[in-house]
């Protein structure tokens, strides 16, 4: 030691810590690979949060852009009935004088010049409009062209600059506007908030709609309580006053558990890549042990050492978090689209969304970035900071601590998993945490992997020697020994199958329970639906003159209006079906009733098993609702299964729903065939009935349920994205920790070699080696993974959406989870084989 | 008259701020707008023109004149609560009318718009309340009729109250801002007068523009205003214009300055002048005795004497003024200066309404009193 001290002041004068930073910096350029796969590893766990997080705000930006640029400053609107709402009624608001913040406002989707797209056509009445936003809606050339008639604005000046001309589409109606001008926003730029939104007056657009005399809502920007209670009062039976600030909050907890979803499977992921990094570390310190052995022996501290690789790590950090949010951004572009689809399927249009990097995500990123690299960096840089120069010549002596390691993990896995369960049982509604004790609860079986394989192992020791000869023998002896290396790429590889096998399952499960929903809901043979925007509903005649048709068994009516009950805004639902239809409700609750009779009698509702769930409301309660008498009563008799809106809905009988609520009609019609009858044959006699709308979509039963089905798939093809993701993440810590592996055991196996094992013997022994390793990975995650299906269906769904679905588990799914794991484990294999394949036995013993 | 500025903005007003309410809150472009849409406008409609063989008659012309372009109900007045406090207010209803847009059948498709202002000044404290609204013509939401009159505007309105005398007019006014309102009743004392040549008002040398123009100019008005919940009975002197045109200014004329005011000796003095790019301001000025009677004046002098930066919009008024008029009889020296300075309207267009204070000598007599002054065309 003396020797060493003498050395360091002499060789290692004034800038010890500038040397040895040149030393590591030497050592990476010399070779980068090791270097720029940490900076992966943190790159794709950033990306993973910030991906979710950019895509999840930008999405939720664009609702609330949308609901601005549609409300603008309004804080309540007036609706109406499903044919909208008599002008009279806003002129009547503002003679009132109390109200002067009032604007009428005609809303519809309509096409420029049979472009795909959908777009907002906004009726406005400028002259009043300005009282209720901050955006001027027309603006531009009017000024200079006040000949032109009042014009449409569309913020796609490059396609229809001002001036031209463009035809806008509706249902089959169809006229042409003149482009006049972008639509301003408060500071006077191009408002790109504005995106999806044509703006052009009132009168226009009344025309255009032949909505003559009628608003699709009444915009009011009101200062208090009183003004809405005086309000009301002003209004009659057939409007409705929302308060937007309730009606938004409801419309943004229903996305909630959909971007918690997300935002869960975004952390699960750098969850996963802090193992990445801490399998990268672990290879950084292994690949350089003669490097680090040299530096103590020449005098420098363990402070030293631990100081510069931390250090060096932070450097590693730095450029990875970079990356990551560079990656992020990307990546959000991909999900984006993803999620604006998912969200404008499930719960409202939204225009495509322009991504948002909001300054906190960065910081949050940099943060968990950051922080993940050290927790993950730790151990391993103390642990390099303790070699001693003795640990050169004794490179395996982590090995020795295989068992001690698992062991030591085996009590927290357990804490993990119990701490799991109970935050999941008492968790209550909490979404978020719910998810965190999912997390233990999955990390917990993860985290006892590396025991459970020693363990198999040591069974599978001298069966695989009895079986396969030496070959399989010294793999599953060198697992077992070399567990304190790959235990944390294993932990890592057993989260990410479980996880993504859970979610697997638990989506199937999903998708097996709507498809067995659908097939009990939906009997009948054809779905009626008119597509004329102005008419969508169906006349007593055209009821009568269908119920004439051959060929047809039974017909069924129904429609669905929203309204505002004590519980918010939900959707109702009104039937007018024969009782064979009806028992297509799946009755949950009471269990076996037959409720024909008691769903027949006044004020009584059906609800589904999310509105109970979201609201505790059970089977003998009742429910106020706003009829057309005043607030009414329904009581509760029964609770079904359904899955058409995670809102919650209400079903009632034809009868009761004309009795109380405004009733111009049924909007949608199913027709039973009588067997053996063409299904084209009727479609084709219903489209040619007398009193048939002038726009019929008719769709069969297959094509529904096809298009439901369809409707399912791609809501979860972004939780497909992320699944990978994590799975890519795990494969890629895999491959570090095998090869940190192979490298220390660079000169074990060439005295393998030199003793007589062959190239393919030794090539065979690592392969085999990991891919017993994925394959037990792959079985410890199974019932982890069924355990994680469970907990989602049972748990998180049910508070998500109010849902409950079957358990269905697919075989397949669970073979594909093994088969996934053994194989990316087989092809993190390859390499070092392939490494070892090619080095001579005199480069391996040279260190000996 | 001359509330021609507010009138000439018509339907270019209503264009200029369809166009973008920042354009109009913008300090840096005042709207400029307003002489080049006074120069003749790109309007295809046929409107009926101000003629000197009209002959006025009440009570159908308080009615809407609807082939007119523009046409104001423009009421003014100083009043005072019975602690002495001092008001001043303006209520005006404004109508325009543009080509008809389209030939479609819809309500809102209405060739009749309407602005209305409504201004609160407290002189004491030195706060002005401004408050604008606007409608179409439609629904019944702003109109005029005469059975009985009523002009309004949602539901601010000047309302008859009495019944109707053919030289009399009583009309309760009721209007409302944000944080104050007015409940006025105002009563003329006389006939009407009919400004110009039997109520035909030139408004340029060459006689190209000119309007339909009367005012009541003595009110007796009592009522309340509020502001900020507390209230004010007031009594007072209103002044009251009643003008319709299609054509007011000349392309080369960007502004005026009008003044309406009683005099402490029961005399009123309307009088205006029409600022040129070039040349000499045309000038009218008339003094209206205590029967209604009718004095020309000359005017000799109309000269600013003080100005003030508006903070908001950075605009100079001249809101100090010495005018110098003379009659066959007399000759009137008066310096007008406004009560408080912050009373700019700037609104969809920007313009100085304000209550003022008058002192000076008629012939050898020392005279007092108050008024409105009205500053357009200043950038």
């Amino acid at each position: 030691m003396a020797n060493s001290s003498k050395i360091r002041k002499f060789e290692v004068p004034d800038s010890a810590t500038g040397t040895l930073l040149k030393i590591f910096l030497r050592e990476q350029k010399k070779s980068p690979g090791p270097f720029l796969l940490t900076v992966l590893s943190i790159t794709i766990g950033v990306a993973a949060i910030i991906g979710v997080d950019i895509t999840s705000h930008s999405a939720l930006g664009e609702f609330e852009r949308a609901n601005r640029l549609s409300s603008g400053l309004a804080t309540h609107q007036v609706v109406g009935g499903a044919t909208g709402l008599d002008e009279n009624i806003y002129a009547a608001l503002k003679l009132d004088g109390r109200f002067s913040n009032t604007a009428p406002i005609v809303q519809a989707e309509v096409q420029v010049n049979q472009d795909d797209r959908v777009w907002q056509l906004l009726g406005i009445d400028p002259l009043s409009d300005y009282r209720i936003r901050e955006s001027s809606l027309l603006g531009g050339a009017y000024r200079e062209q006040p000949a032109i008639a009042w014009p449409i604005h569309v913020p796609d000046t490059e396609r229809w600059p001002v001036g031209s001309t463009v035809t806008l589409h509706h249902g089959n109606r169809q006229q042409e506007f003149t482009v006049a001008g972008e639509i301003f926003g408060a500071s006077g730029q191009s408002d790109t908030h504005a995106e999806g939104f044509l703006v052009t007056d009132i009168m226009w657009t009344q025309a255009f709609l032949g909505r003559a005399g009628l608003l699709t809502r009444i915009a009011l920007r009101l200062d208090s309580e009183a003004d809405s209670r005086a309000l009301q009062i002003l209004l009659p039976d057939s409007a409705r006053l929302i308060d937007l600030q309730t009606h938004h909050t409801a419309q943004k907890d229903m996305t909630r558990a959909f971007r918690t979803n997300l935002t869960a499977l975004g952390y699960l992921t750098l969850l996963v890549a802090m193992f990445l990094i801490y399998s990268s570390t672990v290879f950084q310190v292994a690949r350089r042990r003669a490097l680090l052995s040299q530096l103590r022996a020449i005098g420098y501290t363990h402070h030293e050492i631990t100081r510069m690789l931390g250090m060096e790590l932070s450097i590693i950090a730095l450029a990875g978090v970079s990356m990551g949010i560079g990656l992020g951004y990307l990546l959000s572009t991909l999900m984006l689209g993803l999620v604006t689809d998912t969200i404008n399927i499930l719960y409202f249009d939204l225009a495509q969304s322009t991504l948002e990097l909001p300054v906190e995500t960065i910081l949050k990123s940099v943060a968990m970035g950051f922080l993940g690299t050290a927790i993950a960096g730790a151990v391993p840089i103390r642990e390099a900071g303790q070699v001693t120069v003795q640990a050169l010549s004794k490179r395996t002596f982590e090995e020795g601590r295989a068992l001690t390691l698992s062991r030591k993990l085996l009590p927290a896995a357990s804490c993990c998993f119990g701490l799991g369960a109970l935050i999941l049982m008492f968790s209550e509604q909490s979404l978020a945490i719910a998810f965190v004790g999912l997390f233990l609860l999955v990390l917990g079986p993860a985290a006892s992997t590396p025991w459970l394989i020693y363990h198999i192992c040591r069974v599978l020791g001298p069966l695989a020697d009895c079986t396969l000869g030496l070959v399989a023998k010294t793999a599953v002896i060198n697992i077992r020994s070399h567990l304190s290396r790959t235990g944390i790429s294993v932990i890592a590889l057993s989260l990410a199958v479980s996880a993504s096998l859970g979610v697997a399952l638990m989506i199937d499960s999903f998708r097996y329970s709507v498809d067995n929903w659908i097939n009990h809901y939906m009997r009948s043979d054809l779905y009626v639906v008119s597509t004329m925007p102005d008419e969508p509903y169906f006349s007593g005649t055209f009821r009568t003159e269908v119920s004439t048709l051959d060929g047809i068994q039974d017909t069924g009516y129904s429609t669905r209006i929203s309204i505002q009950s004590e519980f918010g805004l939900h959707d109702l639902l009104a039937m007018d079906v024969s009782p064979s239809s009806f028992r297509g409700f799946m009755i949950q609750s009471p269990p076996g009733a037959d409720l024909w009779d008691r769903f027949n009698q006044p004020r009584t509702v059906l609800i589904t098993e999310s509105f109970a769930n979201r609201h505790s409301v059970s089977v003998g309660d009742g429910i106020q609702l706003p009829t057309t008498q005043g607030e009414l009563a329904f009581e509760v008799i029964g609770i079904y299964l359904d899955y058409s809106s995670d809102h919650g809905l209400l079903t009632l009988s034809w009868d009761n729903f004309d009795r109380y609520f405004p009733n111009p009609g049924p909007t949608t019609a199913s027709v039973v065939l009588e067997s053996g009858v063409n299904p084209s044959d009727i479609k084709q006699a219903i489209g040619k009935l007398e009193a048939a709308p002038e726009q019929l979509l008719i769709r069969s039963n297959r094509e529904l349920r096809e298009q439901i089905l369809n409707i399912f798939d791609q809501t979860f093809e972004i939780t497909g994205i992320l699944r990978w993701l994590t799975v890519l993440v795990a494969i890629t810590g895999m491959i570090f920790a095998l090869v940190a592996l192979q490298l220390e055991r660079s000169s074990l196996n060439a005295r393998l070699k030199a003793v007589g094992f062959s190239r393919v013997q030794l090539a065979m022994q690592i392969v085999s080696e990991t891919s017993i390793t994925g394959f037990l990975a792959g079985l410890i995650a199974i019932p982890v993974g069924l355990m994680l299906c469970l907990s989602l269906i049972e748990v998180i769904n049910v508070r998500s959406f109010g849902w409950t679905m079957m358990t269905h588990i697919d075989p397949m799914l669970i073979l594909a989870a093994v088969g996934i794991s053994t194989l990316s484990a087989t092809a993190a294999g390859v390499y070092p084989a392939m490494r070892m394949w090619r080095m001579p036995i005199t480069a391996g013993l040279r260190d000996e | 008259m001359n509330r021609v500025v507010l009138g000439v903005i018509g339907l270019f007003a209503i264009g200029f701020m369809l166009s973008s309410r920042m354009d109009i809150q913008d300090a840096e472009k005042p709207p400029r707008f307003l002489s080049g849409m006074l120069s003749g406008s790109a309007d295809s409609r046929d409107y009926d023109h101000a003629s000197p063989d009209n002959v006025i008659q009440f009570p159908e012309d308080h009615d809407a004149h609807e082939g007119f372009r523009h046409e104001w109900w423009y009421f003014t007045g100083n009043l005072e609560s019975r602690e002495g406090r001092e008001f001043g207010y303006q209520l005006t209803f404004f109508r325009f009318a543009h080509a008809s847009r389209s030939e479609i059948q819809n309500a809102w498709n209405n060739d009749q718009t309407w602005m209305a202002h409504l201004a609160v000044s407290d002189i004491e404290a030195e706060r002005f309340f401004l408050e604008q609204d606007m409608s179409r013509q439609v629904l019944d939401l702003a109109g005029a009729k005469i059975q009985p009159f009523r002009v309004w505007l949602h539901n601010w309105h000047a309302t008859r109250h009495e019944p109707f005398e053919p030289d009399r007019l009583a009309l309760d006014l009721s209007a409302a801002g944000d944080g104050f309102s007015i409940e006025l009743s105002v009563k003329s004392k006389t006939a009407p007068v009919l400004q110009g040549e039997n109520g035909y008002s030139r408004k340029d040398h060459s006689g190209k523009s000119a309007s339909h123009y009367y005012s009541y100019p003595d009110m007796e008005t009592s009522g309340q205003i509020r502001i900020d919940g507390e209230a004010f009975e007031v009594f007072g002197t209103t002044w009251m214009d009643r003008e319709w045109s299609s054509a007011l200014l000349q392309a080369n004329q960007d502004g005026w300055d009008w003044f309406a005011l009683h005099l402490d000796n029961g005399d009123k003095i309307m009088a205006f002048q029409i600022r040129q790019e070039q040349g000499d301001a045309y000038r009218h000025a008339v003094l209206i005795g205590p029967e209604q009677s009718k004095i020309p004046l000359d005017v000799i002098e109309m000269n600013p004497t003080r100005s003030w930066t508006s903070p908001d919009t950075g605009v100079e008024y001249p809101i100090g003024w010495k005018l110098g008029l003379q009659s066959a009889q007399q000759i009137i020296a008066l310096e007008v200066d406004s009560l408080m300075p912050n009373q700019e309207v700037n609104l969809l267009f920007r313009y100085y309404e304000g209550a003022v204070e008058v002192h000076g000598q008629s012939g050898s007599e020392e005279i007092s009193g108050r008024g409105y002054m009205e500053l357009t065309g200043y950038n």
